[in-house]
């Protein structure tokens, strides 16, 4: 296979993505461990806050832009544009949410139209909203994969999984609702329920693209599978260990449930674009003496 | 100093001045390898020459036209191991090896297979992936040869 010379950033961005990724978690654990035991009462002072929700603003964006290049790929009508689109616009609601979230939590917020609303506006866009794309965006790509044939049913062990996400998030959802309804409570409500329908998209997304094999486009697709599992069982281990480890761990360890998630969904479009330029950027050497009609042309599957 | 081919070629055609072909002939009496180059340079043009005048045989376009469908169609029955082998790896390197063993049952043609792997690169990658994979699966073969073999 002969390649072009020109090295290409967006070739090796899963891989970039991948390092990050891995230098924040450590860098992360190392915190952890200085606050926790050398300096317990620094911890108190050094609850999370805004440079963790600025990384994972950061990785949205970077999720956001590349899924806007994975768009690009396609041509208008393409099944997958539509998926891509969903995907992006998720990824840009997560952006705007978390962006949202960090002014309500500004001095002045008041001034910008009073901290409860935006904060409220925030839940909503980087909850419910962001799933809600996300989840008609899987459900695109995943009736492409099942019409050409990449359909496989889950095992015990699958649906056991997806069981006690679903289990945990219905759960969640019943304590939730026992409670005095208000907006918040009604958006995590709504935000358990796409949740719940997103473990049962990721299982299925998971079979499909295991079955394929290690290509990148079945890592993507994959990715968002691993991406969708982190939130819930890392959400759910947050849950289970609330009552037992102090509330500012809590706190600071949902940011490294966070910033994986936002990270491998980061990896998924990173993937196809990965792809895209590998097959475009050969140099192009059709025969250009091959008979008319020889073969057949592909149209997109509709 | 030897003269170059073109410039023997042009002696031999007359196409250059008195002066200098005078130059070059005093050269030729004196030096074998050019005179060597020389009769090469005249050998072929005869040969050229007997080449243009020859009568070329009559071509039937209708018994041509239908032997390059027919050999076509035997192309596309064929299993064309080569092509085959082309499209699994292009799908090996995209989707993965599960997909490309679910892809090429034992009875499909090369072309159903190749039709088939353009329509997971379009629908996963876009048309222009789709494209430039088509163009590496056929990089090389020989198009030239498969339809020369179905003429008369």
């Amino acid at each position: 296979m002969t390649r072009t010379e020109d090295w290409n950033p967006l070739e090796s961005a899963p891989r970039w993505i991948l390092a990050v990724t891995g230098t924040y978690l450590c860098l992360g654990a190392i915190a952890m461990y200085v606050c926790s035991h050398a300096a317990p009462a620094f911890s108190v002072q050094a609850a999370p806050g805004g440079a963790e929700a600025l990384s994972v603003i950061g990785m949205a964006a970077a999720q956001a832009w590349l899924c806007v290049l994975a768009l690009r790929a396609f041509e208008a009508g393409a099944p997958l544009r539509r998926a891509w689109l969903l995907i992006a616009l998720s990824a840009a609601t997560h952006v705007a949410g978390g962006l949202f979230s960090q002014a309500a939590a500004l001095p002045n917020s008041l001034a910008l139209g009073g901290a409860e609303r935006i904060h409220r506006a925030a839940l909503l866009l980087s909850g419910p909203a962001q799933m809600a794309l996300l989840a008609a965006g899987l459900l695109v790509a995943l009736r492409m994969l099942w019409k050409l044939g990449f359909r496989v049913r889950p095992r015990a062990t699958g649906w056991a999984m997806a069981g006690i996400l679903v289990l945990f998030t219905l759960t969640r959802f019943a304590a939730t609702a026992a409670g005095q309804l208000t907006a918040d409570t009604a958006i995590s409500l709504v935000r358990s329920l796409l949740l719940c329908v997103l473990s049962v998209e990721a299982l299925f997304l998971w079979l499909s693209a295991a079955g394929m094999g290690k290509g990148p486009i079945a890592k993507c697709w994959r990715a968002f599978a691993i991406g969708i599992f982190v939130i819930g069982f890392g959400e759910a281990a947050m849950w289970a260990i609330g009552s037992y480890v102090p509330g500012w761990l809590v706190a600071a360890l949902e940011w490294y449930v966070w910033f994986p998630a936002v990270a491998v969904f980061a990896l998924a479009p990173a993937h196809t674009v990965a792809a895209v330029r590998r097959a475009t950027g050969r140099t192009s050497t059709a025969p250009s003496r091959l008979p008319a009609g020889a073969f057949p042309r592909t149209a997109p599957a509709n | 100093m030897h003269p170059r081919t073109a410039t023997l070629v042009s002696f031999s055609d007359a196409e250059i001045n008195p002066a200098r072909s005078r130059r070059i002939a005093r050269h030729l009496q004196q030096c074998p390898n050019c005179q060597a180059a020389l009769e090469r340079i005249s050998q072929e043009k005869r040969s050229l020459s007997a080449l243009a005048g020859a009568e070329q045989p009559a071509v039937d376009p209708q018994r041509g036209l239908a032997a390059v469908l027919a050999g076509m169609a035997r192309w596309r029955e064929a299993p064309a191991p080569d092509l085959r082998s082309r499209a699994r790896a292009q799908i090996e390197i995209y989707f993965g090896c599960g997909a490309a063993s679910f892809m090429e049952s034992p009875d499909i043609r090369a072309d159903e297979l190749l039709a088939k792997t353009l329509e997971l690169i379009s629908t996963f990658l876009g048309q222009e992936a789709a494209e430039a994979v088509m163009g590496e699966i056929l990089r090389g073969l020989d198009c030239a040869a498969l339809t020369a073999e179905v003429l008369p």
